[in-house]
């Protein structure tokens, strides 16, 4: 990561903050935009079919999503006292955040494991219809994002190690932790989309 | 070679040069987008794709129809499909500027694009194949290779991911001031890397949005892809004006 001109001039917690380099929120602004695609095709075949939608809806089981949502929220969570913490320099905490964020992220993917081999043991796969081809897709383009985010918090923890943080290493982490509240909002819309919409 | 004074030939004429033929193949990337519009698209009518839901009857009816086209399609993307290698190196030369030391990403991503166009190459090959004796082959023959194009173009996304990705380190590493692409190019690279993950998928489905005729698989992924070389040619274009410029003054 660079240390350009600008990042002493930035002056942090005044009016307007913008977390992170402009830059990274490009990235999370197009990933936005794909998902909405997701989403729309997701609305646009649901209501082609209602029927199969509403079947294969029931068979989700509804606790491995809320478990996975609290998981998201709790690392979201902690991120983001990571990132307060590094504001004061308290080094040990911001390095403790992270880690027990990338641990959320490590029992999200777990819980997907037995999940997704509950559904195949079932024989609902990616292509027993066009419910479960939506669910095993979108759920899967999710967690490799997830994958991804899990990356970007190794390397913000190991970034954090040395601390002295200073306005263009906090700026650094932002962008960073903006990433992994991307790939927790992202779960958020999908546990709603999968799991939520039309229960009764 | 004389010890130039600067009056004729000095290291500034010899960089603006330099600048004119790295200029050329930035072009060269625009060139490859346009000739896909004209051959893939109007020529062999192939965007989007034959349905991988068609029965392999069907399929051979459309190489049999159209195998003028497709020939004369397959004949220029053998041209203009070349040129990725030439438009990658465009951009390889302003990274090479990026990096101090040991120019570690800029020798990864000149093995990266010696290699990715061998893709790109393939697939009008197979295409003319196809389109050489459609009326005589076996349709199952031609549904396998037929797929095969498509595998090659979507399911060979991870090279090109990897360049994605080495063009936004270089750019987090890039210690000129400003630096040589704008760092929203970085992020912009990266969003690209992470779009075209899904292309994966087309191995599971027939139809819907990841089939490889589908919304996501296709034209999500094109659309992406496609734009990406663009707008990475307008950003290089304008990076190696720059260049020229600073040179001049």
């Amino acid at each position: 990561m660079s240390d350009s001109s600008e990042d002493t001039a930035l002056a942090r917690g005044s009016k307007g903050h913008i977390p992170g380099e402009a830059g990274i929120w490009l990235l999370i602004a197009g990933d936005l935009l794909m998902f909405s695609v997701l989403f729309v095709i997701f609305l646009v075949y649901r209501a082609g079919d209602l029927t199969v939608f509403q079947a294969g809806h029931a068979r989700l089981n509804q606790t491995w999503g809320l478990v996975n949502t609290i998981l998201m929220l709790s690392s979201s969570w902690l991120v983001a006292t990571a990132i307060q913490a590094a504001r004061r320099q308290m080094r040990r905490v911001v390095v403790a955040c992270f880690g027990l964020a990338l641990l959320c992220g490590l029992g999200f993917i777990v819980v997907k494991v037995f999940e997704y081999n509950e559904k195949i043991r079932a024989d609902l796969t990616l292509t027993t219809n066009d419910f479960f081809m939506l669910y095993f897709s979108y759920t899967g383009i999710h967690l490799i994002h997830v994958v991804i985010g899990m990356g970007v918090l190794t390397t913000l923890m190991l970034y954090s190690r040395s601390g002295n943080f200073a306005p263009a290493k906090l700026r650094n982490l932002e962008s960073g932790a903006s990433f992994w509240h991307l790939v927790d909002l992202l779960w958020i819309v999908l546990f709603a989309l999968l799991y939520l919409v039309g229960a009764k | 070679m004389t010890p130039s004074t600067g009056t004729t030939t000095g290291p500034e004429q010899y960089l603006a040069r330099d600048v004119a033929v790295a200029k050329l193949l930035a072009w060269s990337g625009i060139a490859l987008v346009i000739s896909l519009v004209i051959t893939q698209g109007f020529l062999m009518g192939f965007i989007p794709p034959p349905s991988p839901n068609l029965s392999a009857e069907e399929l051979a009816q459309i190489f049999i129809d159209r195998k003028i086209g497709i020939r004369i399609g397959s004949l220029i993307q053998c041209i203009c499909y070349s040129f990725w290698g030439t438009w990658a190196i465009s951009i390889v030369v302003c990274m090479r500027r990026m990096e101090r030391g040991i120019p570690v990403v800029t020798y990864a991503s000149i093995a990266n694009a010696g290699g990715a166009w061998v893709f790109f190459l393939l697939m009008p090959i197979t295409w003319a194949m196809i389109a050489f004796r459609p009326e005589s082959m076996d349709p199952k023959f031609i549904q396998i290779m037929n797929d095969y194009v498509w595998f090659i173009f979507i399911l060979s996304w991870p090279p090109f991911a990897i360049f994605m990705v080495l063009i936004a380190t270089a750019i987090f590493r890039d210690h000129n001031l400003p630096t040589i692409y704008p760092r929203w190019v970085a992020f912009f690279n990266l969003w690209c890397a992470v779009l075209i993950t899904p292309a994966g998928l087309i191995e599971f489905v027939k139809t819907g949005p990841f089939a490889y005729d589908g919304a996501i698989s296709f034209w999500f992924i094109y659309i992406v892809f496609f734009g990406w070389i663009m707008v990475m040619s307008f950003v290089t274009l304008n990076t190696l004006k720059r260049t020229a410029l600073q040179a001049a003054a």
